[in-house]
């Protein structure tokens, strides 16, 4: 425990980025440089994302919302390195982002744990790709199991396990490897109301003991304000970012949070910001017949 | 209900729930294997009164040999020593080609799953050959080969290494690629993600592949051993047949399907073995 809780090494912008592990969490800053993403032939492409500049702090927590089809996840695929931007560039501490890495985390939105390892081995995965020893591995997978609660099903499969369960176990996965940004792509999206609050608070007291530099994708309003420092909304066609907050409400942070008189307040003006887009990803006009906008 | 009346009157509820459970479960299966073994006795008890009979009605069964010769010619065959040589003959044979079937075709599988160019080189010739029967491959394999047993090797080796290819290559396909991406980011290069997310995600299609490969491979030695032989059990089989020992072709017969059945349950076993993590049904 106590390697881990002197853990905040900040790295200069300039600073080249090692891929080795340094057995520390470290807060890299994320820069998106006139990013944008077109699928198609030309002529008939097809905007996915527009544009994009924005500056992400070392250590800061923010959440991209908007509706579905707004390109947010694959804002998320561009910093980890599973798609390569049209135009600019995607620079994570100091170095453009060229391919998938150990340095950038990620915790997928559906269940990404590989069902033939053990809840144990697949925390290990990332210490033994990074050549670290067995022991080591063994004992860093364990002491990041605990922080999620889950040293007692080490050895089970993740098919022996609950939805929420297995979340916990890919999100200590991800930390397993001291993650510079951890990238979050709707992971709760899946889970009944009680569990995502539980996962919530739990993400929270997480984050507040290592505090990484954190990308997490959500639709969900409530979640976006309770997490984050600052939210990034986006709209859809093209998809963009078209405002951002910055959530003022101080940290440590719990669940509570959601009864704080600022909540509700920073909670109507996403509603009031996502509204436009929201009907227009729903398929209705401006004029005419206005169906219920679906903001969640 | 009875259940919990015994829970709170048994010291240990429990596991004598446990013992009621397999108790029925066991009863069932006796009652499964009982129909089992009753059905093979009355097909074989039918056989003997046929035969005896010398029934000739649409089949002939007058120059069948009864299931009590067959039997008292397995009981003279299993003292002699040449029909272990033809059984010892036969396995080898069929390990060594599916040795090789399964080597190569789980090669060229996982390149054509993950290579489209690899797909497009391999896949045209796979499409082609798959469709010919191994007996059509005897005249040519016997002219290419210089010995026959290489020959029936080869042919016993292409019988198994098309179903192992093409059931390997969908497996590979089939790989979810958020498990691709996340063994990505978490360090894995090239021929980790191979060995730790392809090949496990893709072990149940290899398996059903292996399991059809060694079926088609006792088929195929078969056809190699009745043409070109000299020891095995295809040989055997035939040659009793050109010198009028009936009931010896039936005990080849029924030799053949019994290790047929036994290699294939063999590699069932053991992908099931390999595939503990998956829960039951998708084993």
């Amino acid at each position: 425990m106590d390697i881990l809780s002197k853990s905040v090494i900040p790295l200069k912008n300039n600073a080249a980025p090692s891929t080795k592990r340094t057995g520390r969490f470290f807060q890299a800053p994320v820069e998106f440089q006139n990013v944008s993403v077109t699928f198609g032939i030309a002529g008939k492409e097809k905007v996915i994302l527009e544009s994009m500049d924005a500056q992400i702090q070392p250590g800061e927590f923010v959440a991209l919302l908007g509706p579905s089809g707004c390109g947010k996840s694959t804002v998320l695929n561009l910093v980890a390195g599973y798609l390569k931007p049209t135009t600019g560039a995607v620079v994570v501490n100091g170095k453009p982002v060229d391919g998938p890495d150990p340095q950038r985390g990620m915790v997928f939105q559906q269940h990404s744990l590989f069902p033939w390892k053990t809840v144990q081995e697949n925390v290990e995965f990332g210490p033994r790709m990074a050549g670290e020893p067995k022991t080591i591995a063994e004992s860093t997978a364990r002491t990041f199991l605990g922080m999620v609660g889950l040293t007692k099903f080490a050895d089970h499969y993740p098919s022996q396990l609950s939805g929420g369960m297995q979340h916990r176990v890919e999100i200590a996965r991800a930390l397993a490897n001291y993650p510079g940004v951890l990238l979050m792509d709707e992971p709760f999206g899946a889970l009944d109301a009680q569990t995502r609050l539980v996962m919530q608070d739990g993400l929270l007291k997480l984050w507040e003991q290592f505090k990484p530099t954190v990308l997490f994708v959500t639709h969900d309003i409530d979640e976006a304000v309770l997490l984050a420092d600052r939210i990034l909304i986006m709209g859809v066609a093209p998809g963009r970012v078209i405002a951002e907050l910055n959530v003022g409400i101080e940290r440590p942070r719990g669940v509570d949070a959601l009864t704080d008189h600022r909540f509700s307040r920073l909670k109507a003006q996403c509603l009031e910001l996502l509204e436009q887009e929201s009907r227009k990803a729903f398929g209705a006009d401006d004029d005419g017949e206005q169906p219920e906008a679906g903001v969640a | 209900m009875s259940g919990n009346v015994q829970a709170t009157a048994q010291p240990a509820p429990l596991s004598r729930f446990l013992q009621e459970i397999d108790k029925a479960a066991l009863a069932e299966r006796l009652k499964r294997h009982s129909v089992q073994v009753l059905s093979l006795v009355c097909g074989i008890v039918a056989w003997q009164i046929l035969t005896t009979e010398g029934v000739q009605f649409i089949l002939n069964f007058n120059n069948l040999p009864t299931p009590v010769q067959v039997g008292q010619q397995f009981l003279v065959l299993i003292h002699s020593h040449t029909f272990y040589l033809d059984l010892a003959v036969s396995l080898r044979r069929i390990g060594i080609s599916f040795g090789l079937a399964a080597v190569i075709g789980m090669t060229a599988g996982v390149a054509m799953g993950r290579s489209r160019l690899a797909q497009d080189i391999l896949l045209p010739y796979i499409e082609i050959m798959r469709p010919i029967p191994a007996v059509a491959w005897i005249p040519l394999s016997i002219i290419m080969w210089p010995t026959n047993e290489a020959s029936i090797i080869f042919i016993t080796f292409l019988g198994a290494v098309f179903p192992i290819a093409i059931n390997t290559m969908q497996g590979v396909k089939q790989t979810p690629e958020v498990l691709i991406r996340a063994a990505a980011t978490l360090g894995a290069k090239r021929f980790a993600v191979l060995r730790h997310v392809v090949l496990p995600s893709a072990l149940p299609s290899i398996s059903t592949g292996l399991a059809v490969g060694m079926g088609v491979s006792w088929f195929s030695l078969l056809a190699g051993e009745i043409i070109s032989g000299q020891y095995g059990i295809g040989y055997f089989t035939w040659e009793s047949y050109e010198l009028i020992r009936y009931p010896d072709v039936v005990v080849g017969m029924i030799t053949i399907g019994l290790l047929g059945t036994f290699s294939t349950s063999l590699v069932r076993l053991l992908a099931r073995w390999l595939l503990r993590w998956a829960p039951p049904e998708q084993r």
